[in-house]
């Protein structure tokens, strides 16, 4: 059955019902069931006073709760509800707001009327309505006004209460029980207790101090606190509210306010609040603080750090005459004025370092930054950060002097000794003139040999020495492909004659950054150190390949020797005077150069080998074209 | 080698000197090879010389590291003496840094850079190249 014939039905069936109800010219009656809405009327004055009284039945409204706002409607059930379980608290008179069949607000005022009927079951309610026009137009904007103030609320998604200090008890909107996950009928009965209670331990005690103080009529009511969700989690609720309503005495009788949902406001203060911190700490961890020049308010800042960099006193108001004054006078201060300068001339950023000279005489390096800001054409704000480099600036300098020490070490070094071995040389040479025989003495032939050694020896060492000091300056592009062909040709003989195979597969369009000596040796190197360690039996086949690799350019050379036993060497490989072959020509000192040569020009070198199978070299260059 | 010529070792190795001056001798170099320890004794001596109808010796052969006064040192205060046009300076040192050689050949008086050790062979290429037009 449709809603509105049964609604028909029942009016047939259960007319004398109605008869009770006052026959005024404009009141009407209605009754409703709770346990069966549907079950719900009005008799005919409801369609006269809302314009449907000339329409045929035909044309009615389905249900006339349809014409009934959804707001009303909700709170005109929670009413009837909360009326039927505690009469005596809630009674049931209320206006609601209907629309017109010509489009225009109608208010009625609905009333319960006691029915005695024994047919009637408990959840039966019958009353009467009448229009609120009748009663004057103030009535009408007093109820705009309770429609705007509702819309109001409820588009601005806070929660109501109003407190009955005597009643004890609190009435709240819905929206403050769904703020914590909660219907409202879960939260009853409210009072203070629940409120408590659902107030997180930390901010309890406050909470209750400043209500209980407001109260007293002490200061105002808001309050930040966190209540508990019924999923658990807490919610932050702000809390503002006003006493309505006062006795005679002047005693607070009910209390109207809100809570609105600040969580995530919260949360992003707190999460503010920990990266300031934060940033603070490592701020004062690095020494690191702000800086600004404000030239629209003349207003210089100085952060906690900065003043602890310029150890100026606590009471210290700087001046925008600061700006500069603790540079160290002459180039320091001349480099950051002229950086500022530039600075104010267009939006710019300058980091730079100086010396200062801090308020108590100390002196020390700082970096700083700055940045300009522009408005309309004009450098409003200069601002930055100033950063304590005074121990990294002492690092450097004790590091490139103990570099510079560790250089002269090794010339001293080189020099003395050769002059040496110059010397024993010179000694051989002349003896040797004044007597050929000399070569045939066994000690002779013996100190000669120790002469030589020790002259290469130093000959290497003052290479090495040389190679980081060379590579600054003689670093230049060169192709690949031709240095490897032109060492080639270079031992071309020695190739021949150990019929040794050379496979290249170096594409012709890659070039190197390199010194130009370094890398012909170093390609020399590992060409004759595969043919020096090619297996006895049989010839070396040595496959060289390169390619790109983003910024490198690795060249590997494969060969089918000797191997080496990395497990046992691996870690020695490239030390200096290392030779893990009995070959007579093994000197140890060609991968400990080239390793040498390839690091300084920024690159690196790595091997794999096996014993009896051969060994990969491969090295990586600077790319000439990244 | 039929003309004596006339040198000067300034070098305050003893075995250097000893060693150089076997081999000035067997190239043709006179008995009178004058050696001096240390650049200050080299200036000293060659004042004494410039006050005297001698002359400079056509050859010196100069260590860079001495005490006293250092091969960098005399060859300042060279620069500043008179009629040294007809020395020939050669800087021998046990250094083979090339910030060394480069610095040495910026002196005018400096002929060439010769790495230690010294012998028959490099002599005798600096002789030749003593002897060759463009020594004036």
């Amino acid at each position: 059955m449709k809603p509105l014939e049964s609604e028909l039905n029942f009016y047939t069936k259960n007319g004398n019902y109605f008869l009770n109800s006052e026959e005024g010219v404009l009141e009407g009656s209605w009754h409703w069931d709770l346990k069966k809405p549907y079950f719900s009327g009005v008799n005919s004055k409801f369609w006269d006073l809302l314009g449907y009284g000339q329409r045929p039945i035909s044309e009615l409204p389905a249900d006339w709760k349809n014409l009934m706002y959804p707001q009303d409607l909700e709170y005109f059930q929670e009413l009837l509800e909360k009326h039927i379980a505690e009469p005596q608290k809630y009674s049931f008179d209320i206006v609601c707001k209907f629309t017109h069949f010509e489009g225009y607000p109608v208010w009625l005022n609905f009333k319960k009327t006691t029915v005695e009927s024994p047919n009637l079951n408990a959840h039966k309610v019958v009353g009467s309505f009448s229009p609120l026009l009748a009663q004057g137009e103030d009535i009408v904007a007093l109820k705009k006004k309770v429609d705007y103030f509702q819309n109001v609320i409820e588009a601005s998604n806070i929660g109501t209460f109003e407190v009955d200090f005597e009643k004890e008890i609190a009435i709240c909107n819905h929206r403050y029980a769904s703020m914590l996950g909660y219907t409202l009928e879960e939260l009853e009965p409210w009072n203070h207790n629940t409120w408590f209670k659902l107030i997180h331990p930390d901010d309890w005690q406050i909470a209750k101090d400043s209500y209980e103080k407001y109260i007293n009529n002490q200061g105002i009511y808001e309050m930040e606190f966190r209540m508990k969700h019924k999923q658990g989690h807490w919610v932050w609720i702000l809390s503002r509210a006003e006493i309505s309503e006062y006795s005679p005495q002047g005693k607070p009788l009910k209390m109207a306010g809100y809570h609105y949902d600040i969580t995530k406001r919260k949360r992003d203060e707190l999460l503010l609040a920990k990266f300031k911190k934060l940033l603070e700490q490592s701020n004062e961890a690095a020494q690191i603080g702000y800086w600004e020049l404000d030239f629209d308010e003349n207003l210089i800042f100085w952060s906690k750090v900065v003043r602890a960099i310029r150890e100026v006193p606590e009471d210290y108001t700087p001046s925008l005459d600061d700006a500069l004054r603790y540079y160290l006078e002459g180039e320091d201060r001349e480099r950051i004025t002229k950086a500022i300068e530039k600075a104010m001339q267009g939006p710019t950023k300058f980091d730079l370092q100086a010396q200062i000279k801090t308020y108590k005489g100390n002196l020390k390096w700082v970096r700083v930054i700055g940045i300009s800001e522009f408005q309309e054409g004009k450098c409003v704000t200069l601002y930055g950060l100033m950063q304590d480099i005074t121990d990294k600036q002492k690092m450097t300098d004790d590091l490139m002097e103990h570099n510079n020490r560790l250089i002269n070490f090794a010339h001293i070094v080189s020099h003395n000794l050769r002059s040496h071995t110059g010397n024993i040389s010179m000694l051989m040479e002349l003896a040797k003139e004044e007597d050929p025989a000399l070569l045939e003495n066994e000690f002779f032939k013996n100190i000669k040999i120790v002469s030589d050694n020790m002259s290469e020896t130093i000959l290497h060492l003052n290479e090495i020495v040389e190679i980081n000091a060379k590579v600054v300056t003689a670093m230049s592009s060169h192709n690949l492909l031709e240095s490897i062909e032109k060492v080639i040709q270079n031992i071309h003989s020695t190739i021949k004659e150990s019929h040794t195979k050379i496979e290249i597969n170096v594409p012709n369009n890659i070039e190197v950054l390199a010194v130009h000596a370094y890398l012909e040796s170093i390609i020399l190197n590992l060409i004759t150190n595969a043919i020096k360690y090619k297996k006895p039996d049989s010839p070396a086949i040595i496959k060289i390949t390169a390619g790109i690799d983003q910024e490198f350019v690795y060249l590997e050379f494969a060969d089918n020797g000797m191997g080496i036993d990395l497990n046992k060497f691996g870690s020695k490989l490239f030390g200096m005077y290392r030779t893990f072959h009995e070959h007579s020509e093994a000197r140890g000192v060609g991968l400990f150069i080239s390793k040498n040569q390839i690091e300084a020009m920024g690159g690196r070198i790595e091997v794999k080998s096996s014993v009896n199978k051969g060994s990969n070299f491969t090295t990586y260059f600077k790319n000439g074209d990244y | 080698m039929e003309i004596t010529k006339t040198a000067c070792i300034i070098d305050d190795d003893p075995i250097f000197v000893f060693g150089t001056k076997i081999l000035l001798k067997n190239n043709g170099f006179g008995t009178d090879i004058k050696v001096c320890n240390n650049g200050q004794e080299a200036l000293d001596l060659f004042s004494d010389i410039l006050s005297s109808v001698e002359e400079l010796p056509e050859l010196i052969l100069l260590d860079l590291n001495m005490p006293v006064m250092d091969g960098w040192e005399f060859l300042e205060e060279f620069n500043k003496i008179s009629n040294q046009e007809k020395s020939c300076i050669y800087v021998l040192s046990s250094s083979i840094d090339k910030r060394d050689m480069e610095r040495a050949m910026s002196y005018p008086s400096v002929r060439n850079f010769i790495a230690k050790p010294l012998s028959s062979v490099k002599l005798r290429e600096l002789i030749l190249e003593l002897e060759s037009p463009d020594h004036q």
